[in-house]
């Protein structure tokens, strides 16, 4: 089961899986993107996306 | 060394202004503070730096009297504020993750008109500062935005790799309106990816950039991790038909 993450800071990511494989297929254009609010609570949608909010350190997980 | 001529240099910004003239031609001279830390008896002299640097730039040529420019910020409206501003010059033009150099604070200026013809002026403009320059990187080219939005798919990415020792980010607002206030936030990313909000400047409204008030020009220090990749989000209060033109860099401290 995904884990459940609280934003440290106000991100910005690609909105979901299909949005990311845009993303690293160079579309950026065409991928949607989420905006996330400091102390908002959110659930990565694939682990791509989990490893790149944990390198960046925008998210803590929620105990 | 190189050298870079009229046509290459993108923007010249003091604050909100654009101080680049018709023809403009800048010489910069930085000075660095040694004290003596020998006593007498000692067998050589020793000197020590605390870092201090003393800046004096000299700018000279043709401006018009246009609203913005550098004649109506010192001359047409002298109740204008134009110290404390920081000072950015694009000698690589105006493009996405193209090298600047800013300069912080303008702490003192000089401006000697030396001939005038209908709407031109022949001057010089002396700028002194307490800083060096900071070798700065442009994350959000100056031009207009009018939807609320964010650079982030535009990939600027100056530095190829994080580093954590801080730094700064430099915002020159030179054009706002449609809507009460304007936010504009820098982000930075180790992907590319994922971008955490860095810094917010302060939110500033129409009246700070036709004031030239020092939110129309913000340089703030930066502490800890400054990643590769940088992007700017920006944001408008009560808009109607908001537009703001504006330039945003990064500087990484060494």
């Amino acid at each position: 089961m995904a884990k459940t993450y609280r934003a440290t800071v106000g991100f910005a990511c690609p909105a979901d899986a299909e949005s990311l494989k845009k993303w690293h297929a160079g579309k950026k254009d065409d991928a949607k993107t989420m905006t996330v609010k400091k102390g908002d609570k959110v659930v990565p949608y694939n682990e791509a996306i989990e490893k790149s909010w944990l390198a960046n350190g925008v998210v803590e997980e929620v105990k | 060394m190189a050298k870079f001529s009229s046509k290459d240099v993108g923007f010249a910004l003091l604050g909100p202004y654009n101080i680049l003239g018709a023809i403009s031609k800048f010489d910069d001279t930085v000075e660095l503070k040694l004290n003596e830390t020998y006593a007498l008896g000692e067998a050589d002299e020793s000197y020590w730096s605390s870092g201090a640097k003393n800046t004096q730039i000299t700018q000279e040529g043709w401006y018009d009297d246009a609203v913005g420019q550098l004649h109506q910020a010192f001359v047409g409206a002298s109740s204008l504020p134009v110290l404390g501003l920081p000072l950015s010059i694009a000698p690589h033009g105006n493009t996405n993750a193209a090298r600047i150099d800013t300069y912080p604070s303008v702490q003192r200026v000089g401006y000697t008109v030396q001939m005038a013809t209908s709407e031109v002026t022949k001057a010089q403009a002396r700028y002194g500062l307490w800083y060096g320059k900071r070798e700065t990187y442009i994350v959000h080219a100056l031009g207009a935005e009018t939807t609320a939005g964010s650079t982030d798919p535009l990939d600027v990415h100056p530095y190829v790799t994080n580093t954590s020792n801080g730094g700064a980010v430099v915002l020159h607002v030179t054009a706002l309106s449609g809507c009460a206030t304007c936010t504009i936030t820098v982000r930075h990313s180790t992907d590319g990816i994922t971008w955490a909000d860095k810094q917010a400047f302060q939110a500033l409204a129409p009246s700070d950039v036709t004031n030239g008030t020092a939110l129309a020009g913000q340089y703030i220090t930066l502490t800890s991790t400054m990643n590769q990749y940088w992007s700017v989000a920006w944001t408008y209060g009560t808009p109607a038909t908001p537009n703001v033109t504006f330039m945003v860099g990064v500087y990484r401290a060494p």
